[in-house]
This record gives structure tokens, C-alpha cells and sequence, in this order.
């Protein structure tokens, strides 16, 4: 899933926090919008709040704009307790959803609005301002007003007007939601080299897994108002800590199983789902007989007509079954199977296609599945 | 979907719209007849404008209309502005202390009959007259305090409904690049609810214009405005200088009508093609 | 500046402001909307006395030098026995109903019309019906003088086409009034109805064609149902200012037409009998709440039942 551009200049992660959230929590009347969150973000990082709408994160993003303030906890930017600073008065700069352009003003007074705030010389602003068009590309739309632009250069114009003020961090609100799949994909690329070039720190709050993968150094998963997870996108990917974050990124099946064997360098869960125990290659941090989940993605499945070769180390049938193809889904570069279980589970499998005339599998076909002793994740929680 | 209106439907139509514009037309044609007998046109020396040299030769009336224009420039200022602040705690402030109150005080003037209106600030005016010595006698400040305070019931609801579609992401995005609350209204939020604030002014003062009944009860004898005079006027029965008088005023806001309604189709067509070029420079 | 100094001058700043904001408006409309309303009805329990205001105040100190509260009733039982009032307050609800009746009945088709009409003649026809709003509303009513008198174009017109012979009499009768009525509150009882009908998806009447429905019946079907909304605000807004009007009256009706504004008005301006017009304000008052409380039961009872 993780694919260039990644951010070249990751943190090493013993780098001091830039900025720090401690306990903070939100409550809007009885409802908690924000519970007890403690992060750490580190200074030239692309933080990405993941979580699905509701989960609290804008309010969290709010929060370190200076929007709300929190009903307990602090929050310290570059050592400083900004916790009940005005937004006006933080070295903050957010980039809306709605790009939230001032529709009176050109684009040019759109940008120079901040560094009028600061009451910069003249001289200095339309120079600032005047890089700032360049960098974002809209060289000869500074005398335009918002509604003349088209939403790609208005994403850019809200970037320009978010950065020119050099902040010590910026927040972005969806920056890519409001447009379309094709400029997407371009702007993910040209929003992670323009702060690889400034190096500011970037908070950036999303629903879309995909736009967090390729833009995060680091994704803080929500849920409910809680962090669940926080680690780099590789990581939360292979290695959810939860039932939640597994299902949420991605497509995982998920079985409910007991450990029956827990050594240092392996474990082996059984599973009512499946025939034989499930064989993991690492050991895990549980009592013996605990009550476990298994993750197992789509994509790392393999299927064949055949009965796998036995693996050594593993007891026949372990890391496999059987069942029958009940749906088929050719999407061009992979091909989605849904197969049903000899128990009657159905489990979702994904395979590359790599052989333009190769005869794929299809429905009712009886098949095998298997899996490397690497490809499970176990989750205790 | 067949598009053409039904025979009954374009009859209506057109006897409604004649309903409604017939006697203004007529007394627009009959402000130009030569006879003093309204309703009979006098062909031999008719059209005229005499009824016109005469309206403006009329000292009563050009004082009636200097009062009423003061009277409505105020109010409509006064009014709009106490609308502005009133729109902006119905809809920014939540749920306030005294909400429902505030809500029932902002729409009441617009159901209460005139009369009552009227009757009722005559009775303030005495009372706060008799308790403090002000206002001393009734006129032109009277006037504008009641028509304040019903004008800005209208004015209310015309800033509101713009506040409340408003983009509050515009304001927070100010507050972010480092203006201060007072600032952000006065530079984002009241440039671009501007032309709700000019429709509320417009409005409360062609109210204030207008209104007799309400004027009628706390006006004093020194002050008359202009449809308190008409209304003196056309109890006695038609005269021509008020046909004069009244193709003069429906031709003024007429023209002013036309021309916001006007201007604004093009700045709207405007904005259409605009939108749509940026949509084309896309592609 | 120390964090906590920052604090309190934007929270603090803010609350002022807001505490500002919500003030003066709230202050100015207490003193001069809901003060003068609790005058009115303290005077209506007064009576009248020659003098400057000429009010017996309800509270008085006596010879013994002790406060006195003196509460009338006479105004509310002449009221009550005088027939008069009792006729003005029947004839002006009938009249506000019938003149909303006919303004739904011209404004409907009007509205229809408009909102149905091609796009780019839409916003003229819309312009038309909010212009006479704009012109000065007592020379609109002043217009119809001239048109109903004897010898006004309307009557002229009648007797040249030979289908009258004597001058019909039209000015100074309850006609003249639902007339001035109808035609001054057309536009208020269009305005929300053509928003309502504009709203309405054309969808819907193909729909219900394709599946057999007529178009006079899928009027009655579908239409009607689906603007009862702005049926019910364009007649409150003919009826409320209907009810107390008395402009219209005063100007076009004639010595019989008892309305209850005009009623209040001779009481205040003619007989300065002001404790008796505050009690007919009073009890007109009365009247329109409750019918605006009667309304809002029937139409939250609709809505449960929906």
C-alpha cells in the first residue's frame, strides 16, 4: 500500500516533540467529542489524524487552531503552552476544507491577508506574497477572485494563504476532499514535496485511508474521540494493535480464535472458523488459553486448484483451507474472491493478476487457500 | 413535461396583473389631465404638467417630504443596525438566557396591528414623558423610535437569512491569519453579508417612508410627514397634485427597482459565466 | 505577554462584546416593543379624565397619604354590552377571512403561472408582483378613488358598453373595502406560494400522469398537498394585517364599515377616550393570538399525525 513519494526526511524517532498534546479532552455538553489524548509531533513531520467523520479528530485539529479549547489538558507548540492562546495570537495556520476563501478579495489579498495582520511593511508582502503564487504555481491569477478559479487552483490558493505567514505548523482540514480523483493524485505529490521544501511541521485530518497513507509519516488512527493506534503508515497497515484499526485500514478478515501453543519464537491459535489451527512465526504478549484475534489481509492469501506443498515446521494443514468460490470481482490490476469455507465462513481474498492469459479461477470452483506463518496478525485487544 | 400554462392559468395571470397595475397606470395618466375633476379627462388642454409645477411650488408638501426622507434615513440606519446586532445573536449565540423571549420580541412587530403599535409607543412616549421629562412632546424623534422598532423586525429577518447560510470557516480562517475578532467583522463577515445589510436598509426605509398609521400616533402637530399629508389630502377626495405626487414616487422606486433588480441579473449572469470559464480553464 | 494574561483579555473581550451585542437590541426592544404592551394593558383598566394624558392613573395617593390601586373594569363590560364593538370585531374577521379567500383564489393561479412560466420571463413577472410592495401603499388604495367613483373610468366604461344605466355606487362600500384588500395584499399571498410552487419537483406531476392521473385531478392530488405550506403563510399573511387594518376601510369603505382598527382609531383620535382604545387593543390583541395558538395546534396535531 505504501508507495513513493514517501516523505525523504523522516524524524529519526528519538527527535524532541514539536508539538505535544497532553490529556486532552473535549466535551460539547454530555457529549465527548475528544477523550484524554496524549501525542507527541515531531518537528517536520506529516502527521495525519485518520479516523472515520465523528471520531473527534477536527475537533483535535480545532483544538491546536485555537478554535476550541480544550475542557481539560494542554497543548504545547515548540515548548509553549498554546492551550488558551486566541487563534490570531498562535503560530498556527490551517488550511479549511472548504479552502474557505475570502470571495471579496483576489487571490492576491487573499494571501497577503495574514502578513497584513502582522502589519509587515508593504515591500515585504507583495514579495512574500508574490513567491508564495510562484511556488504554488498561479503566477498571473493574482488579480482573480475566488469564484473565477477552478477548485484546484483554489486548493492551492487557501495552501498559499496558510503558508506564506511561515507557521510553525500547519493544519490541514480534508485538503484533498473537495476535489476530483484524477488532481488528487497530483496534489498528494505536489503537497509533500512543497513541505519537504519548507519543512513545516503538517497536521493533516482525513477519513481517506489512501490520501493518509501516501501523504503520513506518521497516522494517529481515531475512534470515538480516543487515539488508537499511532505509528507509520507501514506499520499500522502490517501491524494493527486492534480489531478496529485492522478493519479500518484496508480490507482484513478477522477471526476470533484461543491460543493453544505460546513459545518465544511462535504460537498457534485455534480458530472455529477453520479446520486446523492457525501457525504464527513470532511470539505474542498473552496468557496461555487466552481469547485472541486474528488479522489476516485479503492480499496475502494465495489460491490454487492444487493442495499447497507442506511448509516444514508446520503441521499439515495448518496455514490452510478449503472452500468453494462464491464471487468474483476482475478489477484490472488484482481480482477480488470471495470464497466460502468448508465451515461456512466466507473470507475475502485478493490476487495480483500477473499473466494477461492466464486462466483465472472462477465461481464454484473448489479451491486451496494458504498463507505464509508471517501473515497473521494476532491481536489481543 | 408539456411547458404550456393552461388557458385558465394565462387568464389569471393576465387579470391579475392588470388588477395590479391598472389604477397605478390610470393615475399616472391622470396625474397629466388639465381639469381639476379628476376623473374626467379634459381633452382640450390636457396632457399637462401644471399638477407638477404646482406639487413642487407646494411648500407643505416639500416639508412633509424633507421630514419623512430624515425621518426614514434615520430609522432605516438605526434600524438596520440594531437588526445587524439582533440577527447575529439569534443566529451566533446559541442557546442564550432569554432566547425565546428575544425571538418572540424580534418577530411580534410584524404581526401586531399598526394600530396597536402605534397606540402602544403614544403611551410609552407619555408615560416616559410624565416619569422623566423626555421625550418632551411628540415629533420627529418620536417618529423614528417607533419606526426603529418595527422597521428592525423586517431588517432582522432580511440579515438573518443571509447570516444563517453564512460560511463561519471564512471567520475562523481570519481569526487564523491573525485578526482580531472586531477586525474579522469589520473586514470578512459585514463586506460580504453586505448587500443583505443594504437590503435591510433599503427596506426599513421604504417602511418608514410609507408607514402612517404608526406615525399617525406619535407624531406632534409640528411635524407632518408626507403620508400623514396624503392622507389629510385624500380624505377630502381625489386631488390632481396627489396623482402628480403619486406618479412621481412610483416612478422613483420604480427606477430603483429595476435598476438593483437589473443589476443584480448581471452580476449574477456574470458570475455564472465566470464560474463556468474557471470550470473550462480546468479542462 | 503571559499566557494566561492572553487569556483573559480574548475570553474576557469577547464576552463583552457578546454581552453588548445581545444587549442593546434586547434593551431597545423591551423598552420600546414589550413596556409600551404592558402599558396598554394597564390602561386599559383606567378610565378616561380631561386632563393631559387624559388617564385616571391606576395608582394615586390618597388624602391619607396611602398608595391606592385602582383597577376599572368599565371598559371591558361597555365593551361587552355595547353591540358596536361586538359587530366591529365579527365584521373584521369576516372580512380579513374573505379577502383571503379571494386573494388565495386570484394569487394561486398567479403563482402557478409564475413559477411554471419560461425560465428567463420567470424573474420579470417575479419583479412585477414585489414592485407595488415597494410603492407607497396609501396612494395604491388612494388609486382606486378615482377608478370607483361615479364618474370614474370604471363606471364610464360601463355605461358606454350600455350595461348599466345609472352610475353604479362602488366608493364608501364594504366592496370597495375587499377590493382595496385583495389588491393591496396580493403580492404577500404570491410571494409564498410561487417559493412553494417553484420548489415543487415537475417530476412528480409526470409521475403521476405516466401513472394515469389526470392533470386537473393530479392538481388536487398532488399540487395542492404539496403547497399547503405556502398556502397556510400566504393567508396568514393576508389575514394578520387584514384583521387590524385601517387605511383601507377609512379610505374606500363608508360610514357603516365598522372594522376593528378603525374602531380603536375614532375611539383614540376622536373621542380621546384612550383607557376604552387600549382595551379594544387589548382584546384585538387577544383575538390574534388566538388564532395564531389555534393554528399552531392544528398544524403540529397535522404534523404528529403525518
Amino acid at each position: 500500500m505504501k508507495t513513493e513519494p514517501g516523505p525523504a526526511s523522516v524524524p529519526a524517532d528519538n527527535a524532541a516533540p514539536y508539538v505535544r498534546i497532553d490529556r486532552v479532552s473535549k466535551r460539547f455538553g454530555n457529549h465527548a467529542a475528544v477523550q484524554d489524548v496524549s501525542l507527541d509531533i515531531r518537528k517536520g513531520e506529516i502527521f495525519c489524524l485518520l479516523g472515520a467523520s465523528g471520531c473527534g479528530k477536527t475537533t483535535l485539529l480545532r483544538m491546536l487552531a485555537g478554535f476550541e479549547t480544550p475542557s481539560s489538558g494542554h497543548i504545547w507548540i515548540d515548548g509553549v503552552d498554546v492551550t488558551n492562546v486566541p487563534p490570531y495570537d498562535r503560530p498556527v495556520n490551517m488550511m479549511f476544507q472548504s479552502y474557505a476563501l475570502f470571495p471579496h478579495l483576489t487571490v492576491e489579498s487573499n494571501v497577503a491577508f495574514g502578513l497584513k495582520q502582522d502589519g509587515l511593511p508593504a515591500t515585504e508582502i507583495r514579495d512574500r506574497v508574490a513567491d508564495m503564487l510562484a511556488m504554488v504555481e498561479l503566477k498571473g491569477y493574482e488579480k482573480r477572485k475566488p469564484h473565477q478559479l477552478s477548485g484546484g487552483q483554489r486548493q492551492r490558493v487557501a495552501l498559499a494563504r496558510a503558508l506564506v505567514k511561515r507557521p510553525k505548523l500547519l493544519l490541514l482540514d480534508e485538503p484533498l476532499g473537495a476535489l476530483d480523483r484524477k488532481l488528487r493524485e497530483r496534489t498528494q505529490f505536489e503537497l509533500v514535496s512543497i513541505q519537504e521544501r519548507l519543512g513545516v511541521t503538517f497536521v493533516i485530518v482525513t477519513h481517506d485511508q489512501e490520501e493518509a497513507m501516501t501523504l503520513a509519516t506518521r497516522i494517529g488512527v481515531m475512534c470515538a474521540g480516543e487515539i488508537l493506534q499511532v505509528a507509520a503508515p507501514t506499520e499500522v497497515y502490517e501491524y494493527p494493535n486492534s480489531r478496529f484499526v485492522a478493519d479500518f485500514i484496508g480490507s482484513v478478515n478477522l477471526f476470533d480464535g484461543r491460543l493453544i501453543d505460546d513459545e518465544p519464537d511462535h504460537v498457534r491459535i485455534e480458530c472455529a472458523d477453520l479446520k486446523h489451527p492457525f501457525y504464527v512465526d513470532h511470539g505474542i504478549s498473552a496468557s496461555p488459553e487466552a481469547q485472541v484475534s486474528v488479522a489476516l489481509r485479503p492480499e496475502k492469501i494465495s489460491l490454487s486448484r492444487e493442495e499447497p506443498p507442506p511448509v516444514d515446521g508446520l503441521n499439515p494443514g495448518e496455514n490452510t483451507a478449503t472452500g468453494v468460490v462464491t464471487d468474483v470481482a476482475y478489477l484490472g490490476e488484482v481480482s477480488r474472491y470471495l470464497v466460502t469455507l468448508d465451515g461456512g465462513r466466507r473470507i475475502r481474498v485478493s490476487q495480483p493478476n500477473l499473466h494477461r492469459h492466464a486462466e483465472r479461477i472462477t465461481w464454484d470452483e473448489r479451491v486451496w487457500l494458504s498463507w505464509d506463518a508471517s501473515a497473521p496478525v494476532v491481536l489481543t485487544q | 413535461m408539456n411547458k404550456r400554462l393552461s388557458p385558465f392559468v394565462l387568464t389569471m395571470m393576465c387579470f391579475g396583473f392588470a388588477f395590479l397595475y391598472v389604477p397605478i397606470v390610470l393615475m399616472v395618466i391622470y396625474s397629466f389631465n388639465a381639469s381639476r375633476l379628476v376623473t374626467v379627462w379634459d381633452s382640450a388642454h390636457s396632457p399637462t404638467l401644471k399638477w407638477y409645477a404646482e406639487l413642487l411650488a407646494n411648500g407643505e408638501i416639500l416639508d412633509a417630504a424633507r421630514l419623512s426622507f430624515r425621518v426614514a434615513a434615520v430609522n432605516a440606519t438605526g434600524s438596520t443596525i440594531l437588526a445587524t446586532m439582533a440577527a447575529f445573536c439569534l443566529v451566533r449565540f446559541g442557546n442564550f438566557r432569554g432566547r425565546s423571549l428575544f425571538i418572540g420580541l424580534t418577530t411580534a412587530p410584524m404581526v401586531l396591528p399598526e394600530v396597536i403599535t402605534g397606540l402602544s409607543m403614544l403611551l410609552l412616549f407619555v408615560a416616559m414623558e410624565q416619569t422623566f421629562g423626555w421625550p418632551a412632546g411628540r415629533g420627529a424623534t418620536t417618529i423614528t423610535i417607533a419606526h426603529m422598532t418595527f422597521c428592525m423586525a423586517y431588517a432582522t429577518v432580511v440579515v438573518q437569512a443571509r447570516l444563517s447560510t453564512f460560511d463561519r470557516s471564512l471567520e475562523e480562517a481570519a481569526l487564523d491569519l491573525g485578526a482580531r475578532p472586531m477586525k474579522v467583522f469589520l473586514v470578512i463577515t459585514l463586506p460580504i453579508i453586505a448587500p443583505s445589510v443594504v437590503s435591510a436598509w433599503l427596506l426599513a426605509f421604504i417602511l418608514s417612508w410609507d408607514d402612517l398609521v404608526i406615525t399617525s400616533f406619535v407624531s406632534g402637530p409640528g411635524s407632518t410627514t408626507l403620508p400623514q399629508l396624503i392622507f389629510s389630502k385624500v380624505r377630502l377626495g381625489v386631488s390632481p397634485d396627489i396623482n402628480a405626487l403619486a406618479t412621481l414616487l412610483v416612478l422613483t422606486v420604480t427606477v430603483a427597482v429595476i435598476g438593483v433588480g437589473l443589476g443584480l441579473q448581471r452580476r449574477e449572469r456574470r458570475l455564472e459565466l465566470e464560474a463556468e470559464a474557471a470550470r473550462e480553464g480546468l479542462a | 505577554m503571559s499566557t494566561s494574561g492572553v487569556r483573559v483579555s480574548w475570553l474576557a473581550g469577547l464576552n463583552l462584546g457578546r454581552r453588548l451585542v445581545l444587549g442593546v437590541p434586547y434593551v431597545w426592544l423591551a423598552l420600546f416593543f414589550l413596556v409600551p404592551l404592558l402599558i396598554v394593558f394597564g390602561i386599559s383598566f383606567s378610565t378616561p379624565k380631561i386632563a393631559m394624558p387624559p388617564i385616571e392613573p391606576l395608582f394615586t395617593y390618597g388624602a391619607d397619604k396611602v398608595l391606592q390601586f385602582r383597577l376599572y373594569l368599565s371598559n371591558y363590560t361597555f365593551i361587552a354590552q355595547d353591540s358596536l364593538y361586538l359587530a366591529a370585531f365579527a365584521n373584521s374577521v369576516k372580512i380579513a377571512l374573505v379577502s383571503t379567500l379571494l386573494a388565495l383564489l386570484l394569487g394561486y393561479p398567479m403563482a402557478y403561472g409564475i413559477a411554471r412560466a419560461p425560465k428567463s420571463w420567470r424573474s420579470v413577472l417575479f419583479l412585477l408582483v414585489v414592485l407595488p410592495f415597494f410603492t407607497s401603499f396609501l396612494l395604491r388604495v388612494y388609486a382606486w378613488i378615482g377608478l370607483l367613483s361615479r364618474s370614474g373610468p370604471i363606471n364610464a366604461l360601463l355605461l358606454k358598453l350600455g350595461i348599466i344605466h345609472e352610475p353604479l355606487v362602488m366608493l364608501q362600500t364594504d366592496f370597495a373595502v375587499y377590493l382595496g384588500m385583495v389588491y393591496s395584499y396580493l403580492p404577500f399571498m404570491v410571494l409564498p406560494l410561487y417559493s412553494a410552487i417553484e420548489k415543487l419537483d415537475p417530476s412528480l406531476l409526470e409521475a403521476a400522469a405516466d401513472l394515469g392521473c389526470r392533470p386537473t385531478k393530479a392538481f388536487f392530488r398532488v399540487t395542492l398537498p404539496l403547497t399547503s405550506e405556502g398556502i397556510l403563510a400566504g393567508c396568514l399573511l393576508v389575514f394578520i394585517p387584514s384583521v387590524g387594518e385601517y387605511v383601507i376601510p377609512a379610505v374606500l369603505g363608508g360610514p357603516g364599515t365598522l372594522m376593528i382598527g378603525r374602531v380603536l382609531w375614532e375611539e383614540f383620535f376622536n373621542n380621546r377616550d384612550w383607557p376604552l382604545a387600549s382595551s379594544v387593543a387589548v382584546l384585538l390583541l387577544l383575538l390574534l393570538v388566538g388564532f395564531i395558538v389555534v393554528l399552531q395546534r392544528v398544524q403540529s396535531r397535522e404534523a404528529a399525525s403525518e
